[in-house]
């Protein structure tokens, strides 16, 4: 009797979880984490095709569709004091001596995008051509722009110029410097 | 003489501390401690056309360039930087028996043989491409030909 009188008037204890320190120290932790947040900016890569080594193969990737009558192109650039673009002379096949392109630095870079998207599109409408008289099906392939680069051009240079290529349409670039032997 | 009762005043805490837990979550999974073996100091050049890295590559081995076209030291075995062609080689020649080890595996263990390492070489935008190209040439020489140049995705300077 005593015993379950006493068990009926057992305080009833409210549970509390103190959540103030939790907060405390998840502030501290946004704090932290707040301060060193550094979103780096998003790298990506630009594939690289390196010239053909005396007696050795190149490292461009066979290409079991490969135009035979499209022929690479050849992009000389001379730079300026600064290491920009001074000068880009284009040239398509071997007994092409070359045309200039006209301007500049950024001016240049622009009119060599002009030129190669150009060449490109004749090359596309000269290849259906060629497929349609032959009877043929067989697919484009652009052609592959050789950079032969004056050795003080600074690498932004060099990559905005193969980013011009790039986006003109040809996936296969390869960088070289002027004077190495190809 | 009947007083009200007194009733607790508290702000409910329990909406804050679940955003901020999140927030909390969200800046730890954005936290970059040590991602690849990058240098944060060098300034990449910018490109449109720069594509992310393939995920399926095996083995990647980053050079970090300089604005003097030194490559500096990495947690890969260059412990000074490396400021010629024949010190690159070189470099690269000890991480091709890393390769060769790797395809000798494989062909104990009947896979087929790996494709070798890539080597992606983050240089600095102003660095000159003389420097570029005696450290790709030097690649080839140790027989990497796979070769990448890194860059921020955006509109070229």
């Amino acid at each position: 009797m005593s015993r379950s009188r006493r068990h009926a008037v057992s305080p009833f204890v409210e549970p509390d979880l103190p959540i103030t320190p939790m907060l405390d120290m998840s502030f501290q932790l946004l704090a932290f984490f707040l301060m060193t947040f550094n979103p780096t900016p998003t790298e990506g890569h630009l594939d690289v095709i390196l010239p053909k080594q005396d007696g050795g193969p190149s490292t461009a990737p066979p290409n079991p569709f490969q135009n035979p009558e499209v022929e690479d192109v050849t992009v000389r650039v001379e730079a300026d004091d600064k290491g920009d673009v001074a000068s880009i002379v284009i040239a398509q096949g071997k007994d092409d001596s070359g045309a200039a392109v006209p301007g500049k630095g950024r001016d240049a870079r622009s009119n060599l995008f002009t030129d190669l998207k150009a060449r490109l599109a004749t090359a596309k409408a000269e290849h259906a051509a060629r497929n349609k008289n032959i009877g043929e099906t067989g697919a484009f392939v652009a052609p592959k722009v050789k950079l032969e680069l004056a050795d003080n051009l600074n690498f932004k240079i060099v990559i905005a110029i193969m980013d011009e290529a790039n986006r003109a349409g040809y996936p296969a670039v390869a960088p070289a410097l002027k004077d190495d032997k190809k | 003489m009947s007083h009200g009762s007194v009733e607790k005043c508290e702000p409910n805490m329990t909406p804050m501390l679940d955003l901020v837990l999140q927030l909390v979550m969200f800046f730890m999974l954005c936290a970059n401690f040590i991602a690849e073996d990058v240098n944060a100091t060098i300034k990449l050049p910018t490109a449109l056309q720069a594509r992310p890295l393939d995920k399926a590559e095996d083995r990647v081995i980053f050079l970090n360039v300089d604005v003097k076209g030194d490559v500096l030291p990495n947690t890969r075995g260059i412990d000074r930087p490396l400021t010629n062609r024949v010190q690159v080689a070189g470099y690269m020649k000890n991480q091709a028996a890393f390769d060769q080890e790797l395809k000798r595996r494989a062909a104990e263990k009947g896979k087929p043989e790996p494709i070798g390492s890539l080597v992606v070489i983050r240089a600095h935008e102003d660095c000159k491409y003389a420097k570029i190209s005696d450290i790709m040439l030097g690649c080839r020489e140790a027989g990497f030909p796979r070769i990448q140049f890194r860059a921020i995705v955006g509109i070229s300077k």
